[in-house]
């Protein structure tokens, strides 16, 4: 099997995510297209591991996914406190520095 | 190819069966052994020391009023009972069943569905997806005690995952791979000519730790009591599945008893040496060869005995029994099922003493506060867990 | 049309209807449960890759314990339905066609391309490869993201407890 149509349906999962990145209001779906980014990420890097018959890449796709897990919790975290001080989770209301 | 997909299906067709009956009949099993325990008779009136009991109550919960509340998330309240059960069935499709591989339509097949390299991480991972099941039905039944039980079924489940997986990793140490059936295999062998080398007893460093670890941590995973503070009656209702009613309910009860078995299962295997005999394969200990049908043997006569003095239907039906057993038991003394027969029969009864264990400690210990699980789970479980990897790593390096 | 081709063809429409989901699903606790199927089926994906344990590794951690943050946050918040507006006529007549066309000459692109493959995987096993790597080529990056997962979880305790002294306020319906 071609790699290039797993690389195919990586680099689509990766649009979708930015497509949802940018026309979504809500604060937490627009975290979950960048987890959705980063499984395209990961997708291609363990498709290029299996190309060259190495296995770094899937060392890469390791901590990408621990990294995600940090950034999740920490994201996470963030969002809970903006909501409580703003009581609201739209975007297009976090834009102000003062309340 | 296609005949051994053909094989695959009549396998899984058959362990579906196999676990579909089993998970029903523990639930009786449950019942009559807490009553029992608590000096009274449990289920006796429908069918013969009530073993039709788990069909009236499958019949019950199909035929009764299914009630949808006002205002709950549709989508979200359907799937989240199939989510639980289908999650809780899958897990068996990793467990091997016995060493010896058997013929069907002419394919010779080893005794598991799924013998993949990483199992015993294929059946972690089925359990972590299914505190979904819990977490979505409290959230979607839009009632108070379904939102509170829900989310803390969900946390504890979450928490006690943890000590779950530690407590295996001595295990793994030990044997150097995550496949089930290679797992069993390097139990194998006796130390001192009679004490089967089993993870419990091992060698370089018992289990004993790992293995305390994953049976308080698997009771809190399945939501059994005493951690059962989430769905237990007495506290809030009925917790998550408040407001399920008939069939859903029963996905759910279904769901629970399935992931016992499952989780018996994997501790029979890590811990108990698996489908091995714990007599040792020796020529003088042959006649152990013959326990499964002895078994079954002295299983038909008290059968035989007991039917002819009930009153009632049980007349006919438990004699009627007593003597399949007794075909049964006279098969499995023939020369060639009784190879075959040993190593799924010993499996089967290590985890019926630990599902035994399991319904004992039910019915007798009280139920642990919301915050004492959880103190209980991250500051004394999961600690407990490290300490015996280091002690296991440091006892292999040592051995080396 | 190999098995192969059929079981690729068969994950790869999940994955996608499952992504397309999360982006049009109005309610955050859909779009969740659409990204666990997502998740789920990238892992049989990476099964028909050979990284078994990427595999479990992806449904254990990022499906079973990440998005299980994400669908607690999301219970804990109370997020509601995302209003239905209508997009400004830029967004609707310019902007969504162009995103598809830009996403389909993409896909192609990567698609038409060719790789010369070595196809070899790795010989005794993934896991056995991946832990020699990881506890000797990378032991000092797998020291130092166990230091950020301690200041992870430091800093979300930090950030979502309440403070001292101010009384925890009646959470209003929140309006997204």
């Amino acid at each position: 099997m071609p790699i290039s149509y797993y690389l195919a349906l990586s680099a689509v999962l990766f649009g979708l995510g930015a497509i949802g990145f940018v026309f979504r209001r809500n604060i937490i779906t627009i975290f979950m297209s960048i987890e959705l980014m980063l499984n395209a990420v990961n997708l291609a890097f363990i498709a290029f591991a299996r190309a060259w018959g190495q296995l770094q890449g899937q060392v890469f796709v390791f901590f990408v996914i621990v990294v995600a897990a940090a950034e999740a919790a920490v994201g996470l975290a963030i969002v809970i406190v903006i909501s409580r001080n703003r009581h609201s989770l739209n975007v297009e209301r976090i834009n102000l520095l003062k309340l | 190819m296609g005949v051994i997909l053909l094989v695959s299906l009549i396998k899984v067709a058959v362990l579906m069966f196999f676990v579909l009956t089993s998970v029903a009949y523990l639930v009786w099993f449950e019942r009559k052994l807490a009553a029992h325990l608590q000096g009274r008779w449990g289920p006796y009136r429908v069918g013969p020391h009530g073993l039709l009991q788990p069909l009236a109550d499958g019949a019950k919960f199909l035929l009764k009023e299914d009630i949808t509340p006002a205002g709950v998330d549709r989508f979200v309240y359907y799937i989240a009972p199939l989510v639980t059960m289908t999650l809780a069935i899958s897990g068996i499709a990793m467990v091997p069943f016995g060493p010896a591989e058997i013929r069907i339509l002419g394919v010779t097949t080893p005794l598991v569905i799924a013998n993949i390299n990483v199992g015993l991480l294929a059946i972690f991972a089925i359990t972590s997806v299914g505190v979904y099941g819990v977490a979505l039905a409290g959230w979607s039944s839009n009632s108070k005690y379904s939102l509170l039980g829900g989310l803390r079924s969900s946390a504890q489940m979450v928490s006690y995952e943890l000590s779950l997986t530690l407590s295996v990793v001595g295990v793994l140490l030990l044997a150097g791979s995550f496949n089930l059936s290679e797992l069993i295999v390097r139990q194998g062998g006796f130390s001192w000519r009679y004490i089967p080398q089993w993870n419990l007893f091992s060698p370089p460093f018992p289990q004993v730790l790992g293995f305390v670890c994953y049976f308080i941590s698997a009771i809190a995973e399945t939501n059994r009591a005493p951690f059962d503070l989430a769905e237990a009656e007495s506290e809030i209702v009925a917790g998550y599945h408040t407001e399920y009613s008939s069939f859903k309910f029963a996905m759910f009860f279904l769901g629970e008893y399935a992931s016992m078995i499952t989780v018996a299962c994997l501790a029979t295997i890590l811990f108990l040496g698996g489908w091995l005999s714990p007599f040792p394969q020796t020529a003088s200990l042959y006649w152990t060869h013959y326990i499964p049908s002895a078994v079954l043997l002295i299983g038909a006569m008290a059968l035989i005995v007991d039917g002819v003095y009930y009153k009632g239907f049980g007349r006919i039906e438990l004699p009627v029994l007593g003597l399949v057993l007794f075909a049964l038991s006279f098969l499995c003394s023939r020369p060639g099922i009784i190879e075959g027969i040993q190593g799924p029969f010993w499996f089967l009864g290590k985890i019926l003493v630990v599902l035994f264990v399991y319904v004992w400690v039910r019915w007798t210990l009280p139920r642990f506060r919301y915050d004492q699980l959880m103190r209980f789970g991250w500051k004394f479980l999961f600690p407990l867990a490290l300490l015996n990897v280091v002690l296991t790593s440091l006892a292999v390096v040592m051995g080396k | 049309m190999t098995l192969q081709m059929l079981v690729f063809l068969v994950l790869a429409a999940v994955t996608v209807a499952a992504a397309v989901n999360v982006v049009i699903l109005r309610h955050p606790i859909h779009s969740a449960i659409a990204l666990i199927v997502v998740m789920v089926s990238l892992a049989g994906v990476f099964l028909t890759l050979e990284a078994e344990f990427i595999a479990a590794l992806q449904i254990i951690v990022y499906a079973g314990a990440i998005m299980v943050l994400f669908v607690f946050v999301i219970m804990l918040l109370n997020a509601g339905e995302e209003e239905r507006t209508n997009m400004s006529r830029m967004a609707r007549y310019v902007g969504v066609p162009l995103a598809i066309v830009l996403l389909g000459e993409l896909a192609y692109q990567v698609g038409a391309a060719t790789f010369s493959m070595t196809a070899q995987p790795a010989a005794n096993g993934a896991i056995h490869g991946l832990s020699m790597l990881l506890f000797q080529d990378f032991v000092f990056p797998f020291e130092l993201t166990s230091i950020l997962i301690l200041i992870a979880i430091l800093g979300a305790l930090v950030l979502a407890q309440r403070r001292e002294g101010v009384p925890a306020k009646r959470e209003q319906q929140n309006v997204s």
